[in-house]
């Protein structure tokens, strides 16, 4: 069976959640399913594997948003799992 | 570079609730709807989305039952639309735009550079003819025969090379050296007198000398002879040629009379502008000529400047005439000498020859009413020219 691909498409889907801190003002979060909870302090995601993650800081952001992939920036405290989603 | 794209293709400030803020973030990305700078304020979430992508914002909102606030539109777009009853800027907007793109397309200035003898507006004034001049179009100059007609048309100029460099036309040119003048030893000529005067000095290059230092001669007597004997009888004819400097007397006489017409300004001056924008006249005013019966003019040309260095291709022209009338009155001897001194000054300066002395009278004529200078100037000149002989009739004959 030939499967046609997208040939923008990464080789590989992403079986599990990638975060990418990048000191303490910009998270990539790549795997991301869904936005849950957008607020200054902390925003939720849904993330593949069906986890929920939270980041949490001051003046959080979006400066990214796709369907996989998510940016944010501000001053960022902590990134955690938290129960499933 | 994003804020400045966005701001020309136009974008809409949006708000939201924060309720369904978190909605609407996942429904626009579900549908792959752009939107930026999502940030929380008073009430709820504000975002932004392009002009384009706008109305399937709405759809999409509206569908999902998430109430929308357009706050603001920002961008080109709108202030397009803002003004769109506004016939007359948009025409004006549009044809300013076509003129300063036109007006890349045609000379603004002309450089002349390497004239020393030849003045720049007579090399101006050639060029115009050759068809450069300020306002010519650039595309469709011709640089190649303009120097070529140039050089065939104006004998002094040996080399020219135009470079036209954006809107400035560079002129560069060599003036043709003149050779000395030819020595013409064709024909038989004789030196002969241009006037009466008495001979201060002979230089005889070639033929023979009839008068010395201090002698007195008339007008056509010969000064130095075509024909020589040599030491044989033998008579030898040539092309005579020398200088011959004799002292001549000019004379000279004014008239002042006691009432003594006089200009007196008015004070009142009217002023008539006109504007020359890439070679087109453009005149500010109506009647050419000002509500004055006697006047003076007084010309001023110059560039238009702006801010202090921005040159433009804009010449303004102002006529300022100044009012004057004639008065007469009644002068004294010691102004009216003064008037007359001043002519007598101009006319010594228009002499042809230098200047040996001068000797004038001064008197009052009760009969003409008017004060009379009369003024004898002595100068020297040179009153040698050459007249060709007419030798039909056989050799004259020579004096010892």
């Amino acid at each position: 069976m030939i499967v046609l691909k997208n040939i923008f498409a990464p080789l590989e889907k992403l079986e599990k959640c990638f975060i990418e801190l990048r000191g303490q003002e910009e998270a990539f979060v790549d795997g991301c399913v869904k936005l849950l909870v957008y607020g200054r302090e902390e925003i939720d995601l849904a993330v593949i594997g069906d986890k929920r993650i939270r980041i949490c800081g001051e003046a959080l952001t979006l400066a990214y948003l796709s369907e996989e992939k998510i940016a944010v920036r501000g001053v960022i405290s902590g990134v955690r799992y938290i129960e499933h989603v | 570079m994003y804020k400045f794209i966005h701001r020309i293709f136009g974008f809409y400030v949006l708000q939201v609730a924060e309720a369904d803020a978190v909605r609407l973030l996942n429904l626009l990305t579900e549908k792959r709807l752009l939107f930026w700078r999502p940030e929380h304020c008073e009430g709820g979430l504000r975002l932004r989305c392009s002009l384009f992508t706008m109305e399937w914002i709405r759809l999409a909102a509206a569908h999902a039952e998430i109430p929308l606030t357009v706050e603001r539109a920002v961008g080109v777009p709108f202030i397009v639309y803002k003004y769109r009853h506004r016939l007359g800027l948009v025409l004006g907007s549009f044809i300013g735009l076509i003129i300063i793109v036109m007006s890349s397309f045609v000379v603004w200035e002309i450089e002349v550079t390497g004239n020393t003898n030849v003045e720049t507006a007579r090399i101006l004034q050639a060029l115009d003819e050759h068809a450069l001049r300020v306002g010519t179009f650039i595309p469709t100059f011709n640089v190649r025969k303009a120097e070529l007609d140039f050089i065939l048309s104006f004998d002094e100029i040996s080399s020219i090379s135009i470079n036209i460099k954006g809107n400035y036309a560079y002129v560069d040119i060599i003036e043709r050296r003149t050779p000395p003048p030819f020595d013409d030893t064709s024909g038989i000529y004789d030196v002969v007198a241009s006037e009466d005067g008495v001979i201060t000095s002979v230089e005889a290059i070639r033929g023979s000398p009839m008068f010395k230092a201090g002698d007195v001669v008339l007008k056509g007597e010969t000064l130095i002879s075509a024909f020589s004997t040599g030491i044989y009888e033998t008579i030898r004819a040539c092309h005579a040629k020398g200088s011959v400097y004799a002292l001549v007397y000019r004379n000279f006489t004014v008239q002042i009379p006691f009432d003594y017409t006089e200009r007196v300004a008015t004070g009142r001056t009217e002023s008539k502008t006109e504007l020359s924008v890439l070679g087109q006249d453009f005149t500010l005013y109506l009647d050419e000529k000002p509500s004055f019966e006697a006047y003076d003019a007084q010309v001023d040309e110059h560039n238009v400047i702006l801010f202090g260095f921005l040159k433009l291709p804009v010449q303004k022209r102002t006529v300022v005439y100044s009012e004057y009338t004639r008065q007469v009155r009644r002068i004294d001897e010691e102004e009216a000498l003064g008037y007359a001194t001043l002519a007598m000054d101009n006319w010594l300066s228009a002499l042809d020859g230098t200047l040996q002395s001068v000797e004038y009278t001064w008197k009052r004529d009760d009969e003409r009413e008017a004060y009379v200078l009369t003024a004898e100037a002595r100068i020297e000149k040179n009153i040698a020219v050459e007249k060709e002989l007419d030798l039909s009739d056989g050799i004259p004959e020579l004096d010892g």
